[in-house]
């Protein structure tokens, strides 16, 4: 069904494209053609209706009028011939010849010989054998005659039943042809005069429906092309056209209202952007700074990190030494009994553990001042954190995790400041002891220049120090500890102020997008500004 | 007593016989006899009725102007039909109803009068009578309108059988007819047909024109047509403007066969027509042609009748009331008609004469029935009861110095 519907036929592609060249016509052509068409039709189909209707009326009225005529004149004529002469019977043709109609009117005898006609010059030979009756009727006989340019309808009545003869009239089919076409005329005429009527009026009429719409649309045009909403459309008329004009009319009204209320949108909508642009910008620059100052931060806990490492470093190093110094109190003192058989080769060792002890002093000294530095990386963290939970604080919700961190830097900065002040005490008595350890070993060794006696002391000497040494190790294994713990602090220092800065990095990005957003805005609040200005209100 | 009961009873009588006389006759007053008459006096054939109508008067002025009939003088009440029947009979009507004519008098042409003898016919009854008529056809010759028409002049069939004679004995057999196609012409050609038929020969060729078609009117088609079929002569049936018409196409033409005419057709007109026609043409239209006349020619003063016509006319030379003029036609001094309207007024005083005094439409139709032999000077007229035909004389007539002369020879016809 539907593709015998939808299915392309030559009918339907003819009729599609005629439709479509009709569709470019104007209101006018597309009213006017189909009633020119319809008149005409009607004028045509009429004019031959009635055409036909009349010749046949005629032909009706003409056969039955000369029927009767010839009746008539076959009467007289029977009397006529009978007792008169053939100029009575002229005469009576005479007559009958003057009636409108007919054409012609001819006698003839039983013979089919012409006795009297009223043709002029002379009678057309031959013409009385086209309708000849047969003889013993009474009837009338029509026959059509076109015969030697005479066109008429023949009727043949007997006279006296043909055995006096037969008197023909003819009846002119040329004034029945005449008046037919007379009449053809006539109504072609009237539909011409009606035709010409109804286009005049017609064309009065779709003036007036035209008219409006023309002027509607020129309205539409300005509005499209120029965005002229200002103008007025005036249409007097009061029918659908008239309407139409009027609600377009008010349309335009309602358009109108639409640019002025968007204006004053766009005029909120930018001020409202621009007070959030600028807050974003201030934002912008607080979290930048922000951001540097972590940055700041992260160097610092690296280089806190670096150091820390060292100082660990060291301190295994110390404790290794410390270790070492153990073995050589122990060797030391085994040598203190070995002394005793070459007291030469101990003068030659405490003068290195002399040397030694002096570059001990400068370790401690160098620790001493390492510490320093440390108390002084976790003041400064310890500020930096206080910072950072401010800014922290500030940030709001995203500052919450940072806020958290922050506390916990300076929960272990200030355990970094404890420890250190430890490490110093411990540095100062190890400073303390190996000056002391220095004296002794200086006043040792002046002894054993002396004498083998003092060897004896010097071995118990020995052992003392060894047991100091011992002592020693045991605080410089604790400082490695500590430095150790202080390093895994300040390790997680750096994760976490890494940590932040990430997700400051993050903070930033965000800002950008929203700043991104706030132009698109911006954007899009001055195309419609644009659109808006584009209308003339 | 009894001589004074016949004297009372002859008083009676004599007092019924003058009142009945007293009741005066239909147009018929002490000193007035009227006549009615219906003729082409306007339009082509208005030379016909004008000619006729003048002899008439001639003739009636003249015995008026001696004192009447009886001391009647004759008036005759004129209407216009323009040689067309369809007006003749409502003339007649209006002459019978209105004028109150005693009787009626030279109506000219055939398809007129045919159609004014139905009513003629009908008034007939009343003792109206048509006395005279130019016109030869049949119609009024015969039964049942011989009863009340008086013919003077010899028929059409009288005229062609003495043409169709001459003509057959020239040796031109072959003879065609070219006629007016109505009542007239179909008259005459019946005459030819028949005088032919006597001879043993059958007509060649019939031709015909419409009446009253003017003079400029080609009759070339019917000249060829009577020319094709080898015609050795040709009677024309018609009237002088149709028949001058036929002669001017045919002699234009070149073809110079015998040409008759009948009496009917206005001689003088014709001669004039010709004679104009020869003029700007530089042609002898006048050769070849013969017209049968039931009068003798006015050239002839050899004639008691024509003289005295004549003498008339030069008198009186009476000329129609202005409103029956044509004024296209202006009237000849003499003529062939108004010679036969002078003898049909003539022939009607005589019998008037013979009617007693108290004249009635009977008493006067009595007096023509009876009228075996009647004196007008040149032409024989007898009428009867069983004759209402006068004359049966035919002269024939030819062109000469341009005047129409009594033909001597009729093979100058064919030189």
């Amino acid at each position: 069904m539907d593709d015998l519907y939808q299915g392309k036929t030559p009918i339907t592609e003819f009729l599609g494209k005629w439709s479509d060249r009709l569709g470019g016509w104007g209101l006018r052509n597309k009213i006017l053609a189909p009633t020119i068409l319809i008149t005409l039709l009607t004028g045509l189909v009429l004019n031959f209706q009635s055409s036909s209707r009349i010749q046949k009326v005629l032909h009706g009225e003409l056969q039955s009028k000369g029927t009767a005529l010839c009746h008539a004149l076959a009467a007289n004529a029977q009397q006529s011939m009978a007792t008169q002469d053939i100029s009575t019977i002229q005469s009576h043709i005479d007559e009958y010849r003057q009636t409108a109609g007919v054409a012609y009117v001819y006698v003839t005898d039983a013979q089919n010989k012409v006795l009297v006609h009223t043709f002029s010059p002379s009678f057309p030979e031959g013409l009385q054998e086209v309708n000849k009756p047969a003889p013993g009727t009474s009837d009338s006989q029509v026959k059509t005659v076109d015969y030697m340019n005479i066109d008429a309808l023949d009727i043949a009545t007997p006279i006296l039943a043909g055995i006096m003869g037969t008197a023909h009239i003819g009846m002119d089919l040329n004034l029945e042809k005449a008046q037919v076409r007379a009449n053809a005329w006539i109504s072609f005429w009237t539909v011409a005069l009606i035709l010409l009527l109804g286009i005049a009026a017609l064309w009065a009429v779709t003036q007036r429906i035209i008219n409006p719409i023309l002027a509607l649309s020129v309205a539409t045009e300005k509005i499209v092309k120029e965005g002229d909403l200002s103008q007025k459309i005036v249409v007097v008329s009061q029918d659908e056209v008239g309407r139409l004009a009027g609600n377009f009319s008010l349309m335009v009204e309602k358009l109108r209202e639409i640019p002025l209320g968007l204006q004053g949108s766009v005029q909120k909508l930018s001020q409202a952007l621009s007070g959030l642009q600028k807050a974003a910008e201030e934002q912008n620059k607080s979290v930048t700074a922000q951001a540097a100052a972590l940055q700041e931060t992260q160097v610092t806990a690296q280089e806190i990190k670096q150091t820390s490492q060292m100082a660990a470093q060291k301190a295994s190093e110390i404790l290794q030494l410390a270790e070492k110094a153990d073995e050589i109190g122990h060797t030391g003192e085994a040598s203190v009994e070995q002394s005793l058989k070459g007291l030469t080769d101990i003068r030659h060792q405490v003068l290195e553990i002399s040397g030694k002890i002096g570059d001990l002093t400068d370790r401690t000294r160098q620790i001493g001042g390492i510490t320093d530095t440390v108390k002084d990386l976790a003041d400064q963290s310890n500020m930096l954190a206080l910072n950072a939970a401010i800014e922290a604080v500030r940030s709001g919700e995203h500052g919450k995790g940072f806020g958290l961190v922050a506390r916990e830097i300076r929960r272990l900065a200030d355990q970094s400041l404890q420890s250190t002040g430890r490490v110093k005490e411990i540095l100062d008595n190890i400073s303390e002891a190996i000056d002391k350890l220095a004296q002794i070993t200086e006043s040792g060794s002046r002894r054993m220049e002396d004498g083998l006696v003092q060897v004896k002391s010097s071995g118990e000497n020995l052992r003392a120090l060894v047991g100091v040494i011992k002592d020693n190790s045991a605080s410089v294994k604790q400082i490695a500890n500590a430095v150790n713990q202080q390093n895994i602090g300040i390790s997680q220092v750096f994760t976490a102020v890494k940590d932040q800065n990430t997700m400051m990095e993050e903070t930033v990005k965000r800002l950008e997008s929203t700043m991104e957003a706030v132009k698109a805005l911006q954007e899009v609040a001055k195309s419609v500004s644009d659109i808006v200005g584009s209308y003339k209100v | 007593m009894k001589s004074r009961f016949w004297k009372s009873i002859l008083g009676i009588i004599t007092f019924l016989a003058l009142g009945l006389s007293a009741r005066a006759e239909t147009g018929v007053t002490a000193d007035e006899i009227v006549l009615g008459q219906s003729a082409a006096f306007k339009g082509p054939a208005a030379g016909l009725g004008t000619e006729v109508w003048r002899g008439a008067q001639a003739c009636f002025d003249k015995v008026n102007a001696e004192g009447g009939v009886n001391g009647r003088k004759i008036r005759v009440a004129a209407l216009d039909d323009g040689y067309e029947g369809d007006v003749t009979l409502p003339n007649t009507v209006k002459l019978v109803t209105q004028e109150k004519v005693f009787g009626l008098f030279d109506y000219v042409g055939t398809p007129t009068l045919v159609k004014a003898l139905p009513a003629i016919q009908q008034f007939s009854g009343d003792g109206l009578f048509l006395f005279s008529a130019f016109s030869g056809a049949q119609p009024q010759r015969e039964a049942p309108n011989d009863k009340f028409v008086f013919n003077i002049r010899a028929s059409y069939r009288q005229e062609t059988a003495a043409l169709v004679k001459n003509l057959t004995k020239l040796g031109l057999k072959k003879i065609g007819v070219f006629i007016q196609d109505d009542a007239y012409g179909r008259s005459g050609e019946d005459g030819v047909v028949r005088a032919l038929k006597s001879e043993g020969l059958t007509l060649t060729a019939e031709t015909t024109y419409q009446r009253n078609v003017p003079y400029e009117t080609s009759m070339a088609p019917a000249m060829g047509a009577l020319k094709a079929s080898g015609c050795q002569a040709v009677i024309a049936v018609g009237a002088y403007t149709q028949c001058a018409a036929f002669i001017r196409d045919a002699r234009n033409a070149g073809w110079d066969v015998p040409i008759a005419n009948l009496s009917f057709v206005g001689a003088d007109q014709l001669l004039k027509k010709l004679g104009e026609e020869g003029k700007t043409s530089g042609k002898d239209m006048t050769a070849h042609l013969v017209n049968s006349q039931v009068v003798p020619p006015w050239t002839d003063t050899s004639v008691p009748l024509v003289a005295e016509y004549r003498e008339a006319v030069d008198k009186d030379n009476p000329q129609l009331p202005a409103e029956l003029q044509d004024p296209n036609y202006k009237p000849a001094q003499y003529s062939f008609g108004a010679l036969e309207g002078y003898l049909d007024a003539k022939a009607f005083v005589e019998i008037l004469k013979k009617t007693p005094a108290n004249l009635t439409r009977a008493s006067f139709i009595k007096a023509a029935e009876s009228s075996k032999s009647l004196n007008v000077g040149g032409v024989p007229l007898s009428f009867s009861k069983s004759n209402h035909q006068a004359s049966n004389k035919v002269f024939f007539t030819t062109v000469e110095n341009g005047q129409w002369t009594s033909l001597k020879d009729w093979k100058g016809l064919v030189k």
